[in-house]
């Protein structure tokens, strides 16, 4: 359990059950019901088909580092004993990204797989990665392949 | 297009202005009034960025504007420096008002601060934890509680990952980001309106500067000022700011799909525009990419000024830091980038400042004067203009 405080999200609607659903150590990510596609951030419509109909399904935690920063200047006294931090954009293996810490002090580097974890304080999670490690790491560079053949919400447009 | 630029204006900035926002939304106004000779009175439309503190009607009663044709306020940060404009100019050019100000106003480092985060969080009364809501950009629900709380860590964001893709390594993507920001630095040695002015910056002061969200240093962010800009835009021909008043030769603005609730969604977070976008920009303009004389470019930080220069063909995928490494965005170069000094060394009106410096550019009354200017760039993050020098 962390010693730092969090940042809580006070979260309504459709963010309620991304964050309910992290609670239980769960990222959940909207699935089309037509057009079949993984989304996040949460949304009423299908931006790919416009479909209204979707299912909240379980992400399986692997992804790639797509991008990532690590902080070393506080902006906001809530994140003063946080410094410096790495903060990661991921691409997960259904496709949509999902920004968490990076934990333990790791060295990020793009296109590295990582493993969904939790940032864990006394009474809150936070979505969080680790680097795959051995193992995991072929799970990982699976990942990648899934994710390259699944197009997601925001790849149809390219 | 039949618009013009036909009067600027633009306050002190200070990192304390000592005013109300209103106050300097008015002085800034009154200057570009002045700047076009014509009253109060005739403005029939005002244009804001959605983040101003100062109202449209507000700033309608204060300045003694008459009934208005049109008002509006474009959202999404910095790219209304140029959205702002481009929409005021499109209604002009339709005939639905006459004599449009756009303006933005902030007390961007005494009062609420772009770069930090406590316009999204709050201190929860119960026991003092902070809590993100909504959508705050940053700093929203899905990103806050990560610790992504300010641009410059989104610009970060899109500054690694531009480097991965064009494989530069931490010591070449420094020294181009570098370049940007003391060419800038110098620029603004010899510009008065900068809050840099006298502080010059060297390649191993850059390099030795702390770390803000890596890539980025120190030098690659923009200051936060206290100050204010207008824009006045008229239909040519009509006399406003008659003789030298700028055409607004093409006017566009452009957002990617899955630009909400953060740019970190887009399918490729390295560029800041599309190709489409550019490309009707300069079919629009009828010039080519070579008759462009000065770009200003929203440089919140200094992975803007690269990105642009590729998304907009002046060099090839990749061909930014060869650009950079010979000096071509500094005096005398092939296309000088930013000779204000930039946000990173002029200050910051959230872009409005660069609109500014490319007006007096092609009025050949800029401080830092590109010789024979005849054509100008301004883009920010999409939204662009091509300005032309007064007929």
């Amino acid at each position: 359990v962390s010693a730092r405080a969090p940042i809580r999200p006070e979260a309504r609607e459709l963010e309620a059950v991304f964050w309910d659903g992290v609670q239980r150590e769960q990222v959940l990510l909207q699935r089309c019901g037509r057009c079949r596609r993984a989304r996040h951030p949460p949304s009423e419509l299908c931006g790919a088909c416009g479909s209204e109909s979707s299912k909240w399904e379980q992400a399986s935690g692997d992804g790639v580092i797509h991008s990532f920063t690590t902080v070393h200047h506080a902006v906001h006294p809530a994140v003063a004993a946080w410094v410096p931090y790495a903060v990661l954009l991921v691409e997960l293996a259904e496709g949509p990204r999902l920004v968490g810490r990076l934990l333990d002090g790791a060295v990020p580097a793009i296109g590295a797989p990582v493993r969904l974890d939790f940032d864990r304080y006394s009474d809150l999670l936070i979505p969080a990665f680790r680097l795959a490690d051995g193992d995991v790491l072929r799970g990982g560079r699976c990942a990648v392949a899934v994710a390259a053949d699944r197009p997601t919400e925001n790849q149809a447009l390219r | 297009m039949r618009a013009v630029i036909a009067g600027i204006g633009m306050t002190e900035l200070s990192m304390d202005s000592g005013r109300s926002e209103l106050a300097l939304a008015v002085m800034a106004a009154r200057a570009a009034l002045a700047d076009a000779d014509i009253e109060p009175g005739s403005i029939d439309g005002l244009v804001t960025y959605s983040s101003d503190a100062v109202g449209i009607a507000r700033l309608q009663r204060a300045l003694g504007a008459g009934e208005l044709r049109l008002f509006a306020e474009v959202p999404y940060g910095g790219s209304a420096a140029c959205g702002t404009v481009a929409l005021a100019a499109a209604a002009v050019d339709a005939g639905m008002a006459r004599c449009v100000l756009c303006y933005r106003a902030l007390n961007g480092r005494s009062g609420t601060r772009l770069g930090r985060a406590e316009r999204h969080l709050s201190a929860e009364p119960s026991d003092g934890a902070f809590v993100c809501r909504g959508d705050g950009v940053p700093g929203g629900v899905f990103t806050a509680p990560a610790g992504l709380l300010a641009p410059v860590q989104v610009m970060a964001l899109w500054a690694q990952r531009y480097a991965h893709i064009q494989r530069l390594d931490e010591e070449r993507l420094s020294r181009a980001l570098g370049s940007v920001a003391i060419t800038q630095r110098r620029y603004a040695q010899t510009n008065p309106r900068a809050v840099t002015r006298g502080v010059p910056l060297s390649m191993d002061e850059y390099l030795g500067a702390r770390m803000i969200a890596s890539p980025l240093r120190l030098y690659d962010v923009c200051r936060e000022t206290d100050g204010a800009a207008a824009i006045l835009i008229a239909r040519d021909g009509e006399g406003a700011g008659a003789g030298r008043a700028v055409r607004v030769q093409a006017a566009a603005q452009q957002l990617f799909a899955y630009s909400e609730p953060l740019p970190i969604y887009t399918p490729d977070i390295t560029r800041l525009t599309s190709e489409r976008a550019v490309d009707e920009l300069f079919a629009a303009a009828a010039i080519p990419r070579e008759a462009i004389d000065v770009a200003l470019i929203y440089d919140a930080t200094t992975i803007a000024p690269l990105l642009t220069l590729e998304d907009f063909g002046f060099v090839t995928r990749g061909g930014a830091e060869e650009f950079l490494a010979s000096g071509q965005h500094g005096p005398g170069g092939r296309l000088p980038i930013n000779p204000h000094g930039g946000l990173l060394s002029e200050g910051y009106v959230h872009g409005m400042n660069a609109v500014v410096e490319a007006v007096e550019q092609l009025r050949h009354e800029a401080h830092n004067q590109i010789a024979g200017a005849a054509h100008a760039l301004v883009t920010a993050r999409g939204a662009s203009l091509i300005l032309g020098a007064p007929a």
